[in-house]
């Protein structure tokens, strides 16, 4: 996939701007607060339909307005064709060429934004539930009915949890929750695997790479009951019995404390979790390695190369690190659009284009100022 | 403009119905007002006749005008067949395929603790009273394949079961005259798992 240009109405802080999409590497620069990362947010949101920085469709339309549009020029698959992301009053719809479309549509299947941001440096010592985004995200970026997968779930949780609280269920209420859980519950501990499983090899290829010394490796931890079992029926039998044994308990405490949102992606150095033991080096090495083992997987999965979305993390990132990053970058076909605040940290990478970013406005701007 | 004052009130209540925006909503009011005269009382009348005559039929509680509604009083319905739907609306849309000789149950609204609606806000305990009153061999269980329709589906299952009364559900999967390669991924996939014996 290329993106070739990217309009902006209303989203953010900006009124509207329009701009070209380098081939290779895309520039973003300016100073903190003046929206350059709200730019690679509205490619992300074309793309997967949701940001990844907030859930609330209110914190990404500009303030006084009524609704925001994207619009993405972009190829795949040899053909030019044009997304349009729309919110308004809240209400969000996408069209591609004109035609409304889902966003687990496969007229995007290979379609895939990676974003690569300061707190994603951090994902080895972070709670899980950004461990398990992040997992949810990199199966999304292969399979796109994944997210209506992860929703159905979602749902399904938020009313058990919800008949939890009011604590007036009857037996036969929770039992036909706890089948939905089970039932969606196991597509997604099955997807999450299958995706820990791919990335596991590169990652472990990575991390040396980039780090050396002891070795990197990822897995995906369930409960016992449902770790040990293969197979989506299994899975699917074993959250039925862990639900229905945690039941009790769950309607103590008003919430569902059992399932696969209670699991989490392992990241090890050694025999040892890394979110115990990792040193600051190691912990960014780990996510650097961790993103590279997502670029190729997705690359070799869609057959389409993704974009590459780095939020300023050239800053964050010590010379030896950032030296890396941008040889797996100039290695790569893929296409990455990247925010800084200093263009000096930056090598003259081929097919360079830059665009200043001041008060949300956007300026063609040279290679170097 | 004071004779704006009754087509302003036309625009405002026809705009509050589902898909009308306030332009369609203008353009019905002035095709109303440039009609003849009696189209607009039979329009009027239509509406208050609506509301007036058309009440719940004491039996599946669909919309009707005589109770029990004409479904349940035909006698050429199979009995032992009844097909759960969500709202009156789905039986519309079952009885056009012409296909079922069932009798219906409209619950009016699925399960959904998110929004409130437990058990006792559907017509849910009447369904069970049902199945064990009249003679019912089957239930055909028809409501949406969202995660609230099946969970509603789920319920009633486990609550008409135990009654003797088989319970099933509709299928989901590739619509017919629809080509393999144009259906979504999610919904081939529940096609594959849903297949039956040929």
């Amino acid at each position: 996939m290329l993106v070739k240009d990217l309009r902006v109405r209303n989203w953010r802080n900006f009124e509207d701007e329009n701009l070209r999409v380098g081939g290779e590497v895309t520039v973003l620069f300016g100073r903190n607060g003046q929206g350059k990362s709200n730019l690679l947010e509205a490619i992300y949101y074309a793309f997967a339909f949701r940001s990844f920085r907030t859930n609330s469709s209110r914190d990404i339309v500009r303030w006084g307005c009524s609704g925001a549009e994207i619009e993405v020029g972009f190829e795949l698959g040899g053909f030019d064709r044009r997304l349009l992301a729309c919110v308004e009053n809240g209400r969000r719809s996408t069209t591609l060429d004109g035609k409304s479309v889902r966003r687990d549509t496969d007229s995007l299947a290979g379609a895939a934004a990676i974003v690569f941001a300061p707190e994603d440096l951090r994902l080895a010592k972070a709670p899980a539930a950004e461990r398990r985004r992040a997992l949810d995200r990199a199966v999304f970026a292969v399979h796109r009915p994944y997210l209506r997968e992860v929703m159905a779930f979602e749902r399904a949780l938020k009313g058990r949890n919800t008949l939890l609280r009011r604590g007036e269920a009857t037996r036969e209420l929770l039992d036909s929750y706890d089948e939905i859980l089970a039932v969606t519950g196991s597509r997604i501990v099955l997807r999450r695997r299958q995706v820990v499983s791919a990335l596991a090899p590169q990652f472990a290829q990575a991390f040396a790479e980039i780090h050396g010394g002891a070795a990197a490796s990822i897995r995906y931890r369930s409960d016992g009951r449902v770790g040990s079992v293969e197979g989506e029926a299994e899975i699917g039998e074993a959250l039925r019995r862990g639900l229905a044994e945690s039941r009790g308990l769950d309607q103590r405490r008003g919430f569902t404390g059992f399932g696969p949102h209670t699991d989490d992606l392992e990241i090890l150095l050694g025999q040892r979790l890394a979110r115990e033991h990792g040193s600051q080096g190691q912990i960014r090495s780990l996510a650097l390695a961790l993103k590279f083992a997502e670029l190729l997987h997705v690359e070799e999965r869609n057959r389409e190369a993704p974009v590459l979305l780095l939020d300023d993390v050239a800053s964050e990132l010590d010379d030896v690190r950032r030296q890396r990053l941008f040889e797996v970058i100039a290695s790569r076909t893929c296409q990455t659009m990247m925010t800084v605040t200093e263009r000096r940290l930056l090598p003259d990478l081929p097919g360079r284009i830059d665009w200043q970013v001041r008060e949300g406005r956007v300026e063609a701007a040279g290679q170097e100022a | 403009m004071s004779s704006a004052g009754p087509i302003a009130r036309l625009v405002v209540e026809l705009a509050k119905l589902p898909g009308v925006g306030e332009k369609t909503a203008a353009r019905l009011a002035f095709h109303i007002l440039r009609a003849p005269a009696e189209d607009a009382a039979a329009l009027a009348s239509a509406i208050t006749d609506l509301r007036s005559k058309i009440r719940l039929c004491s039996r599946c509680w669909n919309f009707t005008e005589a109770d029990p509604c004409d479904i349940c009083r035909d006698e050429r319905r199979e009995p032992g067949l009844l097909c759960v739907v969500a709202h009156p609306q789905d039986v519309v849309a079952i009885e056009r395929t012409g296909g079922y000789r069932g009798r219906y149950h409209v619950l009016h609204g699925v399960l959904s603790p998110l929004d409130g609606i437990g058990p006792e806000d559907l017509r849910i305990a009447e369904l069970v009273r049902r199945c064990s009153e009249e003679s019912l061999r089957e239930v055909i269980v028809a409501t949406n394949p969202s995660v609230e329709g099946e969970t509603t589906a789920v319920y009633l299952a486990k609550l008409i079961r135990p009654l003797g009364v088989r319970t099933s559900r509709i299928a989901t999967g590739v619509p017919m005259g629809g080509e393999l390669e144009y259906a979504d991924r999610l919904t081939l996939a529940r096609a594959i798992d849903g297949r039956r014996e040929l």
